[in-house]
C-alpha cells in the first residue's frame, strides 16, 4: 500500500471525518473497545481510566485532518513547526517509544481497529476510496512514527498545540 | 543556506531512502536529507519542502539524473535536516509523487518495457508497497469486501502442465474484462509466430468480430467461427489467408450474425470439433476468447491445450482478474488448458494507477507466471488501427513495440515447447 496521498485521497479523509465528528465520543469509545478485543496484550500499556486517552486520540486525529486541509499549491508558505504533521507525529513517535515502549508490532493492532471503527461508523460512507484514503493516511502516520526513535533534537521534542485538543 | 537542525537520522538498511522522502515529504518545513557512508562522508542531498523537491546533488551531479542515482547507489546513512525557509523558491525539480514514480519504473532508460517486470523485488519497489502488516486489516464489512474483491483463500492455480499432451497446440487468449487488448495481444502475436516460420491459425471466438474490426474488414468475409460450430468440415475453406506468409484467420462470422450459434458457443464439444479442425492446417493456433471467464470462453477454452491470460495494467482490470484463475478452476481438470503465462498489456510508466496495479499483478506473479515482456500503451497501436493493420505489421519502419510481441512469441514458444523454424538453422555465425 502506497503511502502517497493524492487530492482525492485527502478530500476523502476530509469528507469521511465530518461524519465522524458528530459521533466523535463513540467513535473513540469503539475504538479502543476493538483495539482491546483485538490485541489485549496492550490494555496495559493505558491508564485504568481511558477518558484522557481518547481526547488525545481525538485530537491527534482532528489535527491530522486538519493537516489534509491544506493545498499543494501552497507549498512555499512557511508553517511553524507545532502545525507540522510530520514534525508532530515523529515527535509522537519518539514518546511511544522511549517513554511507553510501544512496540512496533502495535501498529498493526491501531490500524485495524481504527479502520475497523471508521467502517462500523460510517457504514456505507466507508467506500473504498475512503478505507483506500485511510489506509494510506495510517501507513504514512504509523511509518513516521515508527521512525520516531531515529528522532534527534528538534525532532523529538515538538508537541501538538494545547489548544488543538 | 539558513542554520541546519538536526530532526532525525538513521540507517536505510531499517527504513529504505523511498520510505524516508515520503514521510519526510509530508512536512512543510524547508528539510534537507543529507545521504553519508556509515563513516560520515556525505555523498548526496535531497532538499524538499511540502512534497516538492526543490534540488538534488549526488556525487557532483544535479537535479533528477542525481535523483535516480541516488535510488540505484543510495548510501546507507541518511540525516534529516530542517533549514529557514527561504525568502524565494526557484524552479523545482517536481513533485516528490512523481520522481518517485519514475525512479521506480526506471522511465528515464528506454529498457523500460523489457526490464519492468524485477521492479518488485527491487529494494524501490516499497515506494508503494510498505512492509505489509503480520494481519489483514479486518472491518466489519470485511467478508463483503472480500465477496466482491478478493477471494477468502486464493483460487487454485492451474497446473502449467494440464492436459497438454503432444500434438496440436492450441493456444486460447483470454481475459475476465473487456477492453484489456486480448484482440491486439492475439493478432500481433499470432504475426511474431508466423514470421518466425510457423504455420499459424487465428480463431476469433468472440461474437463481435473485433478481430475483423481491427484489420478494417468487417463484411469482406461469408463464415466465420459461429457459422461452422455445426459445420467444422467447411474450415478448411473459411480459413482467410492473410498478406503474411503462414498466418491464417477464421473470423468469427460473416455478415449476418448467427444468433442461433451463439447459444450453442456456450457447449465445449462444438467449439471442440471446430478447433480440432482448424489446427489440422496449422502448427499454432489461437483463439481469441469473448471477454469474461465463463460462457463462450468456457467452452472455448476446453478446446485449448494452453491459456495465456491479458491483464491490463489499470486498477479496475486489477480488480476483476481475480476471476482469471478463478474460472480456469472452474473448467475440470481433465480438460483444463494449462497456463502458459500472463502477460502484462496497456503499461503506462506515469500513471499512478497503472503503477499501481502492475504492482498487485507483480506480487502475485508466480501464481500468474508473469511473462517478463511486457506491452506499453501507445499510440502506436491507435495508428495501426487506423490504417487496418495489426500494429507488427504497420510501422515495418520500426516501432519497438513490434519487437516486444517478438520477445512474447519467444517466450511463449518457449513455455509450451514449441520450436521455431528458425531456431533449428544452423548457428554458425562467422561463415
Amino acid at each position: 500500500m502506497t503511502m502517497m496521498l493524492t487530492k482525492q485521497h485527502k478530500a476523502a479523509i476530509k469528507r469521511s471525518w465530518e461524519l465522524v465528528v458528530p459521533i466523535a465520543d463513540t467513535a473513540a469509545d469503539l475504538f479502543y473497545k476493538r483495539l482491546f478485543e483485538i490485541a489485549p496484550q496492550y490494555r496495559r500499556y493505558f491508564k485504568q481510566d481511558i477518558a484522557p486517552q481518547k481526547r488525545k486520540l481525538l485530537a491527534m486525529l482532528k489535527f491530522i485532518v486538519k493537516s489534509m486541509d491544506w493545498p499543494d499549491e501552497a507549498w512555499r508558505q512557511s508553517v511553524a513547526v507545532e502545525d507540522d504533521l510530520f514534525m508532530v507525529v515523529l515527535a509522537l513517535g519518539r514518546r511511544h517509544s522511549e517513554l511507553y515502549r510501544i512496540p512496533d508490532a502495535s501498529y498493526d493492532a491501531v490500524g485495524a481497529a481504527l479502520l475497523w471503527t471508521l467502517d462500523y461508523g460510517l457504514g456505507e460512507a466507508f467506500t473504498n476510496e475512503v478505507k483506500d484514503a485511510w489506509t494510506r493516511v495510517y501507513t504514512l502516520l504509523a511509518t513516521t512514527m515508527k521512525m520516531g526513535r531515529l528522532a534527534v533534537g528538534e525532532g523529538s521534542v515538538v508537541a501538538l498545540r494545547a489548544n488543538d485538543g | 543556506m539558513g542554520r541546519h537542525t538536526l530532526v532525525m537520522r538513521g540507517s536505510l538498511q531499517e527504513f529504505g531512502l523511498p520510505e524516508v522522502l515520503q514521510v519526510v515529504g509530508v512536512s512543510r518545513q524547508h528539510t534537507v536529507i543529507e545521504l553519508r557512508t556509515p563513516e560520515g562522508q556525505r555523498r548526496g542531498a535531497i532538499q524538499m519542502k511540502a512534497g516538492q523537491v526543490l534540488s538534488c546533488e549526488h556525487e557532483g551531479k544535479r537535479g533528477s539524473d542525481a535523483f535516480f542515482e541516488l535510488f540505484e547507489q543510495a548510501p546507507e546513512m541518511f540525516h534529516v535536516f530542517r533549514i529557514p525557509d527561504a525568502s524565494a523558491y526557484p524552479a523545482t525539480l517536481g513533485p516528490l509523487t512523481k520522481l518517485l514514480m519514475a525512479a521506480a519504473t526506471q522511465e528515464r532508460e528506454p529498457k523500460t518495457q523489457v526490464d519492468v517486470k524485477p521492479l518488485a523485488a527491487r529494494p524501490v519497489g516499497s515506494v508503494v508497497t510498505p512492509q505489509p502488516s503480520a494481519k489483514p486489516i479486518e472491518t466489519p464489512r470485511a467478508h463483503v469486501i472480500r465477496r466482491a474483491e478478493r477471494p477468502t483463500t486464493p483460487p487454485p492455480t492451474p497446473p502449467l502442465q494440464a492436459k497438454h499432451e503432444p500434438g496440436p497446440v492450441i493456444v486460447g487468449i483470454a481475459s475476465p474484462k473487456g477492453g484489456v487488448g486480448k484482440t491486439t495481444i492475439t493478432l500481433n502475436l499470432a504475426l511474431s509466430l508466423a514470421d518466425s516460420g510457423l504455420k499459424v491459425a487465428v480463431i476469433d471466438a468472440d461474437i463481435n468480430s473485433d478481430i475483423l474490426s481491427a484489420v478494417n474488414a468487417r463484411g469482406k468475409v461469408k463464415r466465420g467461427a459461429f457459422d461452422l460450430l455445426d459445420n467444422p468440415e467447411l474450415v478448411a475453406e473459411s480459413l482467410r489467408r492473410t498478406a503474411i506468409t503462414g498466418l491464417a484467420i477464421l473470423p468469427a462470422c460473416g455478415p449476418r450474425v448467427p444468433l442461433k450459434a451463439i447459444h450453442r458457443s456456450d457447449l465445449p464439444e462444438v467449439w471442440a470439433r471446430l478447433v480440432q479442425e482448424v489446427t489440422k492446417q496449422a502448427d499454432i493456433t489461437l483463439v481469441d476468447c469473448p471477454a469474461g471467464m465463463f460462457h463462450a470462453t468456457n467452452a472455448a477454452l476446453e478446446a485449448c491445450t494452453h491459456v495465456v491470460g491479458v491483464f491490463q495494467a489499470e486498477i479496475l482490470s486489477s480488480r476483476s482478474f481475480s476471476m482469471f484463475l478463478r474460472g480456469l478452476a472452474a473448467i475440470p481438470e481433465a480438460r483444463r488448458p494449462a497456463l502458459a503465462g500472463v502477460v502484462v498489456n496497456m503499461f503506462q510508466g506515469r500513471t499512478e494507477g497503472s503503477i499501481e496495479a502492475f504492482h498487485r499483478i507483480c506480487n502475485d506473479g508466480d501464481r500468474h507466471k508473469l511473462f517478463d515482456t511486457t506491452i506499453p500503451r501507445s499510440d502506436d497501436f491507435s495508428r495501426a488501427s487506423m490504417v487496418g493493420q495489426p500494429l507488427r505489421n504497420a510501422g515495418r519502419t520500426g516501432t519497438p513495440i513490434a519487437f516486444l510481441f517478438d520477445m512474447l512469441a519467444d517466450e511463449l514458444c518457449s513455455r509450451i515447447g514449441v520450436q521455431h523454424p528458425a531456431a533449428a538453422q544452423p548457428s554458425t555465425f562467422i561463415v
